[in-house]
């Protein structure tokens, strides 16, 4: 007897020396703070974790959201509901475009802002030039994406591009020290200011001669011109922006515009193109594709293209091709062929073309325009034409700035079908010329939803998401969407 | 002077026993029920360690001599005790134990008599569960105790149930009670590899003053289990239990239309099939020789089946002098309604007992190893139009021809969802292992005579083991690599193992003062450790030749029509490994007065595994008292009150489970850093999570005043409860500005509170003449309201669907726009505007709290039991009520933006708005909104899901013992036959107003009707 009661006090001790053991507990295959960037190979893990976070071909995000808010698509056969919100303009704070573009910028920031911490950390234990270049060279990369960042939120919440003192979005270029800190938003010249020193300090420190984050999947020199060409655009200071644009579609390293016969393999990714950046998109990343079908294959649509701009198309165009596949006009069937994989791939995986040299063609003309140069503006719109179209295109006559901008809009809608750009470019060039939404109406019954919207119509800013206003009590609505 | 002549005269006693042994004489006598042999009584000579027990036929022997007093003693009868005179027969009838007060009551750390327990504590009848033919045994409890609510979302056999013990504790916390099972903490989400069977008692804590020694995990209330285990100096015993049975699907309450219905409709409105579908003339309308040829299918009788049960347990238990011993096994074998889901068990348990023949060391373990395979369905509840078998039932187009499933070919329009779905089901495997083993080892020693050491060790092992099989020649197969690819299908495996481990040592003193002052004090420590680790992979490419094993995998190969590299057929791989751990001390005094009043006082200090610095230790602690008025002079007499009992107790305890799972939130506290997926083919260091450094415990308190009461010769008897449940340091989701990388944190901010009332009543109606006829019933009410919410949320957390998180309401509270109904006008559904309009427009700003909510308010159940010797008619009923659900069912088939979306309608869509003025219930066909804006933001669809449901009625005959005096190995024999959810009333339109804590129901797996006939015998 005396044998069991000592085995129970042994038990007994043997439990409260464990303590420890049961609440001290270090869970495994956690990276905690001070071992997450040590050195100039981590910080570049940083890096790629910060683009890899940028994500406008996310379900909701603005690639998908500019052309279903406005005239470019309708429900597709194997839609079970998805997008009706969308295509009905019931935009609200809780609405998932905004949340979803708010909160995925913000957070590519803040992975870019906690790797900028890291390189002040790791940066002065650099001991090589070759090493301090390449940090140099990753810190610039960092400064062209957070700008990128803050221009994109910058155009779908700031009411007023050309109100200096309007509000606009948060200026995030540090870590918040704790979860529960929060920030007004910025005045819009607060923000441009803040996003050109970004560019500008980044164009200070890339380095030309660097082999890794360089070429057309990497933020370059050209890249970071092409957004400082398109803030003094939104800003309004077309000379400034025409001499820009001029500058930028000789640069070195800008492709020249692709041809009509290239022009298919840059979307099948099978030619690099006139695209100078493009998001990379491998296997196991998001594919695009899936945004409008269910299924890898692929021929199950969710969304198709729409029946409006089907028919805008030249039967000549390539653009047709290249954005519309297997349509039946009988059934109704616009399916979308943008996005179905890479070269001969049907797996929906396709890189995302997000700054093209089209588009600084049709800035230059734009500007031209605005600038008192009709003719010049028509003669780049036709020199687009000609690579879509055919080499014989007429050279459209402008009988004043109204009609150039709005014969560069609907280029612009055909140019970039599908890439995001149709609802910024409405709410910035169409307010000015009112050329709203005005759907066809069997593609509107398609979402049984309404065909017009005016372009002045306060949905053509985003609300400030309600994730962001229960965090914040300083923030302040858009206006339009009742708090 | 009075205790010194105490001893003396105690002292002589023991002389004159001594003495007396010499004139030591055989007493023999029988020990009866009514009449009947009561074999298996305890006699004991009091004072001696002289004791017997009465055989088959209630005789009994024992040694004894006059003067002696002899106690005759079983479980559900009152002791008796006799003095022993000059004669050597003696004779006694026992009484049935009718005093409600009386029994034990088994807390874990614990054996009180339930008149000493100070705090409310809930029994329930296991008899009445024993012979039930659910496969989770927690399922068995709903409607049995007052304020404890169990809610089954699925009709899976053996499917996990969320389970409310007074109102939601928490917002993101943990919300369901901590489950004991023989004194060790088991995962409360376990419960279909537990037999029923092996099951003899069940206690609900619900008050600080039961639940705070279990300070850690006791804030949602405690559930007690303990297991059978044998009797001392028992013969052998076996118990052979059976019952088969079927199950089918309960009404469905939605008319929806039939193949000519819907194509007339169709046809009325130029859409769908019957609108545009003529093969002859396309584009054209059909005609109605055409629509009279389609055929008419009721896709639940395609989807739902009537399943069959059989189950068998067989027991046995014995007991030596010094050791006592229980085994069982049973197999339950339970086929779903669903035509895919199946649920097996095996399951084997063994109790052991043991103890020095002084008495002085106890030890036992126990060791239950349960198997169960189910096949399930996955997808219930979901939107995936072509996985969700419980939609496409309902929603199915009823000119579909189930014959063509398995050959089905084209692309997959969500018309064919049914025949996919059927095709599916045909082809492809979804099986989920699990294999538990729950074993505990206890030992107690009696160090003194008031002072006992003791330690309890318990294990909960479980393994997991799933597989899910796509086979590539399935309809779907083929997508899941790409509709060009070579091969199609998936293979996929996990694997997990869940091991916890539980220890408990502790010192109990216990010693009466002057016969009338009695301590008991017990001081503890425990520590709790668990362990969580597995694997799994995906494999996607299969040849269907091989299909089985891994012999089927095809290695990545480039196939051009598919991608320019071999991405395809690479296999997906994972691996985790997570740890929790707690450690506690505490400490238990209880104190009584005479039986009359007694006192409880505990307290606490746990350490959890998730906080850190000073928020890792939580002191909790209680005080209970008690008054058993009955024992008072001024109701000793009364005719009225045969027990009396007073209580009052508060006290707190504490959640650490932030979140409402195990193994999660187990870092809080840091900012941590994962490896990702990074751009353009390279690997990334991206932030995780940002640190909450403050977390920590949230913090229960409970005030409770109860009365135990036994009216007119315990005729009636039952417990009156009033409590407060305070939650502070509530665990939420705080809001987070997205510039920190996310939108929300789990913080501890704000608090709420449940407050309830709770009635159990049982009354014999009668009991004469071999009649005996018993009502019992509980209810309760709680009401639910939270209290603070953060700062900057201004008192009302909105982030879209249909419940807002708000102050002053309750959780789970709806915030809607209010739906008026339909424009005369135009046709379009009206909804009110804030200040009192109407609008057609749906928008948050006119969203109001419409005073419904998902949890019920009142809940409860009742029982009536009518026996007639032999025979036994038992019902059981449980109601919920004052909950809303939105009915997604039925928005779905009655949505009319779109009638021809492939899917079948209910037929009250015909009553759609069609010319101005028109006064109707249902908006214009092609109007905007569809069934998810009526959900998401409406009250159109919220419906009343309260119910009241017959859960259980059975019918039984038990031979009585003269009956089975001839068959000489039998000892008793009873046939029953009983039925599960016979009979609901509920204003509910859709499948099953039961369906677990949702706020949305779509597509869920309802609950069966469960009709079993058995048989115990016992040898």
């Amino acid at each position: 007897m005396k044998k069991i009661s000592k085995i129970v006090y042994l038990l007994l001790f043997a439990t409260m020396f464990s303590c420890n053991d049961a609440t001290d507990i270090v869970q495994e295959g956690i990276i905690f703070e001070e071992d997450a960037y040590i050195t100039l190979k981590d910080l570049n893990t940083g890096l790629n974790g910060a683009y890899a976070a940028y994500s406008p071909d996310a379900g909701n995000g603005s690639i998908l959201f500019n052309d279903l808010f406005t005239d470019n698509m309708i429900r597709g056969a194997s839609n079970t509901g998805g997008g009706t919100e969308t295509y009905q303009w019931l935009i609200q704070p809780n609405s998932a475009t905004p949340t979803q573009i708010w909160g995925n910028r913000y957070a590519a920031i803040n992975r870019i802002n906690r790797t900028l911490a890291a390189y002040d950390r790791i940066f002065p234990t650099l001991s090589t030039v070759a090493d301090k270049n390449a940090a140099a060279h990753t810190k610039a990369n960092l400064l062209a994406l957070r700008a990128l960042c803050h221009f994109d939120l910058f155009q779908y919440f700031t009411p007023e591009y050309q109100n200096p003192d309007g509000l606009s979005v948060i200026k995030m270029d540090f870590v918040p020290a704790n979860y529960a800190l929060v920030y007004p938003r910025n005045t819009v010249s607060e923000i441009l200011d803040f996003v050109s020193a970004d560019l500008n300090e980044a164009l200070t420190l890339f380095n030309p001669t660097s082999t890794a984050y360089t070429g057309k999947f990497y933020l370059g020199v050209n890249a970071v011109n092409f957004i400082k060409l398109k803030i003094a655009l939104l800003k309004g200071q077309y000379p400034i922006a025409q001499t820009l644009a001029q500058t930028l579609i000789t640069a070195p390293g800008v492709p020249a515009l692709t041809i009509k016969t290239a022009y298919p393999n840059m979307f099948l990714d099978t030619a690099d193109g006139e695209s100078f950046f493009t998001l990379s998109r491998l296997a196991g990343n998001n594919t695009i594709g899936s945004l409008y079908y269910f299924n890898a294959g692929p021929t199950t649509p969710i969304f198709e293209g729409s029946r409006q701009l089907y028919n805008l198309y030249d039967a000549a165009d390539v653009r047709r091709s290249v954005n519309y596949r297997a349509v039946n006009v009988n059934a109704g069937s616009y399916q979308l062929n943008k996005y179905k994989g890479k070269g001969t791939s049907t797996n929906l995986l396709n890189d995302i073309k997000v700054f093209r040299t089209s588009e600084i063609k049709l800035i230059l003309a734009e500007c031209k325009a605005r600038n008192g140069d009709l003719t010049g503006a028509a003669a780049d719109v036709r020199d687009l034409r000609v690579l879509r179209i055919a080499p014989t295109v007429p050279l459209p006559v402008y009988a004043n700035l109204n009609a150039a901008l709005t014969d560069i809009l609907l280029e612009r809608r055909k140019e970039f079908a599908f890439e995001g750009h149709r609802y910024l470019d409405i709410k910035r060039i169409g307010a000015e010329i009112n050329v709203g939404i005005n759907r066809d109406p069997s593609d509107a019954a398609s979402f049984a939803a309404d065909v017009a919207l005016s372009p002045t119509d306060y949905r053509f800013t985003l609300p400030i998401p309600q994730t962001e206003i229960f965090a914040n009590p300083t923030i302040q609505q858009n206006p339009g969407y009742n708090q | 002077m009075k205790s010194k002549f105490t001893w003396i005269l105690t002292l002589s006693l023991a002389f004159f026993i001594q003495f007396s042994f010499a004139q030591e004489k055989t007493v023999q006598g029988v020990v009866s029920d009514n009449g009947l042999p009561l074999p298996g009584v305890s006699i004991s000579v009091k004072g001696t360690k002289r004791g017997a027990q009465t055989d088959y036929d209630g005789k009994y022997t024992i040694r004894a001599s006059a003067g002696e007093k002899l106690e005759f003693s079983f479980i559900g009868y009152k002791s008796k005790s006799v003095i022993v005179g000059a004669s050597s027969t003696i004779n006694v009838q026992m009484e049935d134990d009718v005093l409600q007060l009386e029994g034990v009551v088994v807390t874990g750390y614990q054996t009180l008599k339930k008149e000493r327990a100070t705090s409310s504590i809930a029994s329930v009848n296991v008899e009445e569960l024993e012979e039930r033919a659910q496969a989770s045994i927690v399922q068995n409890l709903q409607g049995m105790v007052a304020g404890l609510n169990i809610a089954t979302g699925s009709g899976q056999p053996g499917s996990d149930s969320t389970i409310l013990l007074r109102g939601v504790g928490s917002l993101n916390g943990n919300i369901e009670p901590l489950i004991i099972v023989d004194g060790m903490p088991v995962d409360e989400d376990g419960f279909r590899s537990i037999t029923q069977t092996d099951i003899v008692s069940t206690s609900v804590l619900k008050d600080a003053a039961a639940t705070s020694i279990y300070g850690n995990r006791g804030a949602n209330g405690v559930i007690i289990i303990e297991t059978r285990r044998g009797k001392f100096d028992q013969d052998l015993d076996v118990k052979y239990q059976t019952q088969y049975g079927i199950s089918n699907l309960q009404d469905f309450r939605i008319d929806v239309m039939n193949t000519s219905q819907l194509l007339n409709f169709q046809r009325a409105n130029n859409r769908g099939f019957g609108g545009t579908g003529n093969p002859d003339q396309p584009g054209q309308p059909l005609t109605d020789a055409q629509i009279a040829s389609q055929l008419d299918i009721n896709w639940r009788d395609q989807f739902f089946r009537t399943g069959t049960t059989q189950q068998h347990d067989l027991s046995f238990s014995s007991g030596s002098k010094n050791t006592k011993n229980y085994t069982s096994i049973g197999f339950l074998d339970q086929q779903g309604i669903f035509i895919a889901s199946t649920f097996k068990r095996f399951n084997f348990r063994n109790n052991f007992t043991g103890k020095s023949s002084n008495g002085k060391f106890n030890y036992s373990s126990g060791l239950s190893a349960n198997f169960t395979r189910s096949n399930n369905v996955a997808g219930a509840g979901g939107n995936s139009t072509f996985f969700q078998p419980f939609t496409a039932a309902i929603r199915g187009l009823p000119y579909l021809d189930p014959s063509t499933a398995l050959t089905l070919t084209g692309a997959p329009i969500v018309d064919n969802a049914p025949l996919i779905l059927l095709n599916s089901l045909a082809f492809n495997d979804n099986f989920d292992d699990e294999l538990k083993i729950l074993a505990n080892f206890t030992a107690d020693y009696k160090i003194t005579k008031n002072l006992t050491a003791g330690i309890n060790l318990g294990v909960d092992y479980s393994s997991f083991t799933t597989l899910s099989v796509t086979d590539p020649r399935s309809f779907l197969g083929p997508y899941q690599v790409n509709i060009n690819a070579q091969y199609g299908g998936i293979f996929g495996e996990s694997y997990s193992r869940d091991f916890r481990f539980n220890s408990n040592t502790y010192l109990k003193y216990s010693k009466t003062f002057a016969d009338k002052h009695t301590f008991d004090a017990g001081l503890y420590l425990e520590y709790y450790k668990a362990h969580f680790n597995g694997f799994n992979y995906q494999k996607r490419g299969l040849d269907p030749r091989a299909l089985g094993t891994g012999a089927a995998f095809i290695t990545p190969v480039i196939e051009p029509a598919v991608d320019a590299v071999a991405t395809q057929y690479i296999p997906t791989v994972g691996s985790f490994k997570v740890q929790e751990g707690l450690f506690s001390y505490f400490g238990a005094i209880n104190y009584d007065y005479d039986s009359t009043y007694g006192l409880s006082l505990t307290v606490r200090r746990d350490a959890s595994f998730r906080f850190v610095e000073d928020n890792k230790w939580g002191t909790f602690w209680s005080v209970g008292g008690r008054w058993n008025l009955s024992k008072e002079e001024f109701l000793e007499d009364s005719k009225v009150f045969s027990a009396l009992k007073l209580r009052a107790s508060y006290g707190t305890s504490g959640n650490q489970r932030v979140n409402n799972a195990q193994y999660s939130a187990l870092l809080l506290p840091y900012t941590t850093y994962a490896v990702g997926t990074g751009y353009n083919g390279t690997a990334s260091t991206v932030l995780s999570q940002i640190a909450n450094p403050d977390v920590r415990w949230e913090e229960i308190s409970q005030a409770n005043i109860g009365l135990d009461f036994a009216l007119f010769n315990s005729k009636v008897s039952g417990s009156l409860d009033v409590y407060r449940k305070l939650t502070e340091d509530l665990y939420q989701s705080n809001p987070v500005s997205p510039v920190q990388g996310t939108s929300s944190i789990d913080a501890n901010v704000g608090s709420l509170e449940n407050r309830g009332v709770e009635l159990a009543l049982n009354y014999d109606v009668y009991s004469k003449d071999s009649w005996k006829i018993g009502v019992g019933g509980n209810v309760s009410y709680n009401k639910n309201k939270i209290l603070e919410l953060p700062e900057s949320a201004n008192g009302l957390i909105f982030a879209g669907g249909s419940t807002a998180i708000a102050e002053g309401q309750p959780v789970g509270a709806y915030y809607v726009n209010e739906y008026a109904g339909v424009n005369p006008a135009n046709g379009n559904p009206l909804f009110k505007t804030a200040n009192g309009g109407l609008t057609e427009i749906l928008a948050d700003a006119n969203r109001v709290f419409n005073g419904e909510q998902l949890y019920p308010i009142w809940q409860g159940g009742f029982t009536s039991s009518v026996s007639y010797k032999g025979f036994n008619l038992y019902t059981q009923w449980s109601f919920v009520a004052d909950l809303a659900r939105n009915n997604l069912d039925l928005a779905t088939l009655e949505n009319v933006t779109n009638i021809a979306d492939g899917g079948n309608r209910a037929v009250s869509i015909q009553n759609a708005w069609t010319t101005p003025g028109q006064i109707t219930s249902m908006p214009r066909i092609g109007n905007g909104l569809n069934e998810i804006s009526y959900i998401n933001s409406t009250d159109r669809y919220l419906d009343d899901a309260s119910y009241l449901r017959l859960r259980n009625v059975s019918f039984s005959y038990a031979f009585d013992k003269k009956t089975l005096a001839d068959i000489s190995f039998l000892k008793g024999l009873k046939f029953y036959v009983q039925a599960e959810n016979l009979v609901t009333f509920s204003k509910w339109r859709g499948w099953d107003p039961e369906a677990g804590f949702r706020g949305t129901d779509r597509g869920n797996y309802p609950t069966p009707r469960i009709v079993t006939f058995g048989t115990v015998i016992n040898f």
